[in-house]
């Protein structure tokens, strides 16, 4: 199996990987779709699910398929939406509108342009150096002080979050493997999936109930020791040996999945349940950052360990 | 107000901001007499209030570039001038009944 696999082209690999994924995909769906004529109210959310999964495969592979451009300018759009939500809840005042601005059409592109063109060392520090510190002075020009340091640390976490860390993803694409990516959402995604339907069937009372009615450390625990154990098992498909694969996807995981929890914390203190779906009457927005929070903590923490750890 | 009127004998709809102005305060501003105006001349037209959340934010007055901000509507329950009522108080009634919208 393994020789075989090796004995392929990269372009071959990842054709196949997608082969197994669509036919995997395609299993389930039909599953889903016979258990429907049993018991409806169960498989709901499952087939939503699974309609989630579908869209995120197919968005995948559009970008493969497509080469690395069409992957930033893909990677770009999801972060120019999410970022559009984040705002959206984040009351702003009159003073900030410039600094809106420089972080929708000046920050968000040129922050891709250097993913894009491989400015490693200056992508990194980018947003942390030079953004952070212009934000604030915009918000200062923009003359006026009410809640300023309130203001301007709601902008810099939403950049932070569906800037920066989203244009890690692409970055991975650009370290030398193409299945990288591939392996951060699937191990990310399985984790998240894993913990979701555990504290479904477990039950379990919320460990802290004031953030999530749902999270616990029971259902974390064990989303955390399959989501390594599926990375460790990926490693074939990536530059590491298994172990180092597990201790990635570990790391990853963590991030993902606490992430995840910081965004729920924030959606608690604006008073939705989600960012888009439950309250979409209120915002009008779709519910995209909901689905790719855990990749804005998870790709920029995997990014700069794999970096760290290979010196590449 | 001609053209209004015209578009009202026609049996179509419009959409008013009644303060006719765009400001820096959070609040709209205070409305004008048109709207009273039309309401007295077309007594069975519905009035029906919305706001709209976030078009501040998008486009404060003075600025050029607008910001991708999601915006939503909401539509209150219709008012209508009611029998000798006064034009300031229905005008007041008016902005009171699209303000309390924002928090719906």
């Amino acid at each position: 199996m393994n020789s075989f696999l090796r004995s392929l082209s990269p372009t071959q690999q990842v054709a196949l990987l997608f082969f197994v994924i669509f036919g995997l995909l395609t299993i389930l769906s039909v599953a889903a779709f016979l258990m429907t004529f049993r018991e409806e109210s169960q498989v709901k959310n499952f087939r939503k699910l699974l309609r989630t999964s579908w869209v995120m495969v197919a968005v995948f592979w559009i970008a493969w398929a497509a080469g690395t451009t069409f992957a930033q300018i893909l990677f770009a759009l999801i972060s120019f939406f999410a970022l559009r939500e984040f705002i959206t809840l984040s009351p702003t005042r009159r003073g900030d509108h410039r600094s809106l601005v420089l972080a929708f059409f000046v920050v968000l592109p040129i922050q891709f342009w250097l993913v894009a063109t491989r400015h490693f060392d200056l992508f990194t520090v980018f947003i942390p150096v030079y953004v952070f510190l212009a934000v604030p002075v915009a918000s200062a020009l923009g003359g006026d002080t009410k809640r300023f340091l309130e203001r301007n640390a709601k902008l810099q976490w939403g950049i932070m979050v569906c800037i920066y860390g989203l244009s890690h993803v692409p970055a991975l694409l650009l370290l030398g493997s193409p299945f990288l990516v591939f392996f951060l959402v699937f191990v990310v995604q399985t984790c998240m999936v894993v913990q979701h339907l555990l504290t479904r069937h477990l039950n379990r009372k919320p460990s802290i109930p004031a953030v999530s009615s749902s999270f616990n450390w029971y259902s974390w625990l064990l989303g955390m020791i399959l989501g390594s154990f599926v990375g460790g098992l990926l490693s074939f498909i990536t530059p590491f040996r298994p172990g180092q694969a597990l201790a990635l996807a570990f790391i990853a995981c963590v991030a993902g999945s606490m992430g995840h929890l910081v965004m729920k914390a924030l959606k608690r203190d604006r008073g939705v349940t989600a960012w888009g779906h439950g309250d979409r009457s209120v915002t009008g927005a779709g519910g995209l950052l909901d689905r790719v929070d855990s990749l804005c903590f998870a790709a920029p923490i995997f990014f700069h360990s794999v970096r760290w750890y290979f010196g590449q | 107000l001609q053209p209004l009127v015209h578009v009202l004998e026609r049996g179509d709809s419009l959409i008013i901001f009644p303060e006719g102005t765009r400001g820096y305060a959070e609040d709209p501003g205070p409305f004008k007499a048109g709207l009273y105006n039309l309401a007295t001349k077309f007594p069975h037209a519905v009035l029906v209030p919305a706001w709209i959340d976030n078009i501040q934010r998008v486009l404060p007055k003075g600025e050029v570039v607008p910001v991708p901000i999601l915006c939503s509507v909401t539509f209150g329950a219709p008012i209508r001038l009611e029998e000798g009522e006064d034009r300031r108080h229905f005008l007041d009634r008016a902005r009171d009944a699209v303000i309390a919208l924002r928090d719906a």
